[in-house]
């Protein structure tokens, strides 16, 4: 045996294992916050790290992990943290944790050096010139929720506010000026109606002309009954002879009257048709009162959307801020699905690897469970939240361990505030499903700045809030509804109202103690949108009403009077002739109807007492016949 | 250059005064990692044991780098080799399974079918190599030594760079 040689590596080996025992500490910790770092995009510092060889694992003294949207601020800080590593897997390069023990975590506590990376502090001072090319990149890479969302929020944020000012509205207001008769449609309406009227009327009097044409006929009828005269009938053939007169006659006159009768139905149709004009004359003057109240730029007394516009601006950035995790947790939590590492090629045959079942196969990452302890009591800072609760399976493969990444952590601020967050992040199939519920009572909300600086600029200063807040992530789909309600709040406004709706939206704002606040964001086909509801809107709007209401209502009926008064000429030219013409058909058809009657009358009469008398000179022809058969009887018994 | 160091290995190797054992048992135990085609932990293992034990360093070298050689022809004879012991040897594909849930036994990528064949050889001509080198030292010692030594190219090569440095180092005892 080489003893020189053993001397040789023997010493250099043990120098190295004392460097590695000496420094691993430092080396690991430097490790865990680089690669923390890289993940988070803010600073990541552990404090007073020590690794164990028995167990293998780890424990540390604090650790913070700055936020990167606001440096000055952790996104949450622990106090000891402790974790034993499974060896054997170790041996393979596996890091499995069965459990972590995380103590007193805290969030959103107050740093005291800036945690911004020293590459984002650059690149923030970079921004303005960077811009430009970020958009260029964004063009080929899918777009984060919060670029999805960002036009929809945008929007919401720079919404304009509309003129409410009354008093000026009233000044400026020229009713006759917006009143242009060629723009009222009820009027043209009217106009178009009436020479409608005209040309009907022409094809009435046609038709009034075709009906006396009968009027010959009906003479001849009369003049015919006449010549029957039912005293001068002395037999039975003249009776009979006089009924088929009078049967023709009562033809002719069931035929002028059935050709009467249809020509009156076809005529009092067409009279009638115009009569549904009024009802649409009705339905355009509303119109044309709209479009000049439109033009007259009254605002809407119902007020909607108002409170959109005082709470709107705050919400948005804070919904912009809230998407940036949800992006966070989606590009940090690994589907399993990266390339593969890229291999060396093997300049040898490579041959091939033979794999053999596995009693049970590991990620290269696995903490099975972090148990999270929010600290006792009595060390709680009443500014923080403190958490308490469990995370289970964070892999780097889900496909492997089988199991989502869930979360259910709850906490306290202050003994009031309780927060509660239940999240999965499911990665096991090719369509990654996220789903998070967040529920938060008693907040105290110091100061919240509500209004705009264009309307009203506001802040609420003292207020309990409270929340719950639903999101569905399932692949690029995006879902997510909030419910915040505002209890015993107060208010403090910036400066005095500048106008009427001002001032009514300061009246309601100082007199209300509370409102509720819905809010949902979905995306479909990629573009976001945003719906946003308050029961604030109705507190404002039922005030507004009271207070401008009977304003504007008068100035309404100011511009409906104008409009009726422009309407009602043309109206009363349409009804004075359309009532003169139906008066001359309904009148003349009357006059037809009474002549008409009158004949049919005569004739049935006339039928009935010519078939009277022929019921009687049969009957008497009858007697005389009987009477000669007895007399013929009785002079037979006479010869004999 | 690598050829006059190989030429130099070559010559050092049979010079006077190693033991046959150190020179065959180290051109063995070279020979071992020469012919597996990677860096695996068994290789690692082999060096240590050429390192610790009192074997002729430059016979490992250059069995190392003979082996390296000559293994490209026979690859494809361990491929076979080892697929046929990794896949149709159904009595040994317990001792597979279990050597692939074990935590160290994948290092040595066992269940690579070059690795296990070329492993397979290089153990089994073990024996025979270490005894056919010895005895082949032997011959040469006695019988051609002394006539090699009076050739011009083993005086040049000999008092070369290397051949200088090598002696420098050997002399303090680190290496045979």
């Amino acid at each position: 045996m080489r003893t020189k040689f053993v001397l040789f590596i023997l010493f250099p080996a043990l120098f190295l294992f004392l460097l590695v025992y000496l420094f691993a500490d430092q080396w690991i910790e430097s490790g865990l916050e680089y690669s923390g770092e890289k993940v988070v995009g803010a600073k990541v510092e552990i404090d007073g790290l020590s690794v164990t060889l028995s167990p293998v694992g780890v424990e540390f003294a604090r650790l913070q992990v700055a936020n990167p949207q606001d440096g000055w601020k952790n996104i949450f800080e622990t106090g000891k943290v402790k974790f034993a590593l499974d060896f054997g897997q170790l041996l393979r390069s596996k890091f499995i944790i069965e459990t972590m023990e995380v103590n007193d975590l805290i969030l959103g506590t107050k740093r005291d050096t800036d945690g911004t990376l020293e590459g984002k502090k650059q690149e923030q001072t970079e921004q303005p010139a960077i811009a430009s090319a970020s958009s260029d990149t964004s063009a080929t890479a899918p777009a984060s929720f919060a670029q999805q969302a960002a036009p929809v929020l945008q929007a919401k944020e720079e919404k304009k506010t509309p003129v409410f000012d009354i008093e000026r509205i009233q000044r400026e207001l020229k009713v006759d000026s917006i009143l242009n008769v060629q723009n009222l449609r009820t009027v043209q309406y009217y106009d178009s109606v009436k020479q409608e009227v005209q040309r009907a009327s022409e094809q009435w009097e046609t038709t009034l002309a075709e009906i006396d044409k009968a009027k010959p006929k009906l003479a001849e009828v009369e003049t015919n009954i006449k010549a029957v005269n039912v005293a001068e009938i002395k037999n039975l053939e003249s009776a009979k002879s006089a009924l088929e007169n009078v049967k023709r006659a009562y033809e002719s006159a069931n035929e002028v009257s059935k050709s009467f009768t249809e020509r009156k139905a076809a005529l009092t149709d067409q009279v009638n048709r115009f009569s549904s004009a009024y009802a649409e004359g009705e339905r355009l003057t509303k119109e044309d009162f709209n479009a000049v109240i439109g033009l007259a730029r009254l605002p809407d007394v119902s007020m909607r959307g108002l409170a959109e516009l005082i709470l709107g601006q705050e919400m948005m950035q804070n919904v912009g801020k809230y998407l940036y995790w949800v992006d966070f947790a989606r590009n940090n939590i690994p589907s399993g699905l990266g390339n593969p590492e890229k291999e060396e090629p093997n300049r040898r045959l490579e041959g091939q690897n033979i794999h053999f079942p596995v009693e049970r196969s590991y990620p290269k990452l696995w903490i099975k469970k972090i148990l999270v302890s929010g600290g006792t009591d009595k060390a709680q800072n009443p500014e923080y939240f403190y958490l308490k609760g469990e995370v289970l399976d964070i892999s780097n493969n889900q496909r492997i361990t089988g199991q989502p990444l869930t979360a259910l952590l709850s906490g306290t601020k202050g003994g009031t505030t309780s927060l509660s967050f239940a999240g999965r992040f499911d990665r096991r199939t090719d369509l990654p499903v996220d789903d998070y519920q967040v529920k938060l009572a008693g907040l105290n909300v110091g100061e919240m700045k509500i209004g705009r600086s264009d309307f009203l600029p506001s802040k609420i200063t003292r207020a309990v809030a409270g929340a719950d807040v639903v999101v569905k992530v399932p692949g690029n789909r995006f879902e997510s509804t909030s419910g915040i309600a505002f209890e015993n709040l107060t208010m403090v406004f910036d400066s005095a109202p500048k106008n009427t709706v001002e001032r009514i939206v300061k009246d309601v704002l100082s007199a209300i103690r509370g409102f509720n606040v819905r809010l949902r964001l979905w995306n479909s086909g990629g573009k976001f949108d945003m719906a946003f509801a308050t029961d604030l809107d109705d507190q404002i709007s039922s005030r507004t009403r009271k207070v401008i209401g009977d304003e504007v209502a008068r100035m309404q009926n100011e511009i409906r009077s104008k409009v009726n008064e422009k309407i009602a000429g043309k109206r009363k030219e349409f009804e004075t002739l359309f009532n003169q013409k139906k008066e001359e058909v309904t009148g003349k058809l009357k006059a037809y109807e009474s002549q008409v009657n009158e004949k049919v009358a005569m004739v049935e009469g006339k039928k009935k007492e010519v078939e009277k008398k022929i019921d009687e000179e049969t009957k008497k022809q009858a007697e005389g016949v009987k009477k000669k058969a007895e007399e013929k009887i009785k002079g037979l018994f006479k010869k004999n | 250059m690598f050829i006059i160091k190989l030429l130099s290995d070559f010559l050092k190797i049979l010079r006077a005064g190693q033991a046959p054992g150190q020179v065959a048992g180290g051109f063995a135990l070279g020979s071992i990692v020469g012919l597996s085609p990677t860096l695996t932990l068994q290789g690692l293992a082999i060096w240590l044991i050429i390192l610790i034990l009192d074997v002729n360093l430059s016979a490992a070298i250059l069995a190392f780098t003979f082996f390296s050689l000559v293994a490209y022809v026979f690859d494809p004879i361990f491929h076979s080799l080892g697929y046929l012991l990794l896949v149709d040897v159904e009595a040994l594909k317990g001792l597979w399974t279990t050597l692939y849930n074990a935590p160290i036994a994948p290092l040595t990528r066992f269940n690579n079918t070059v690795v296990l064949g070329s492993l397979s050889v290089a153990l089994l001509f073990f024996f025979p190599l270490y005894w056919g080198i010895k005895k082949l030292y032997i011959a040469y010692r006695d019988h051609l030594h002394t006539k090699i030594e009076q050739w011009k190219i083993y005086k040049i090569v000999s008092k070369s760079v290397i051949v200088q440095w090598y002696l420098k180092i050997r002399d303090w005892g680190i290496v045979a």
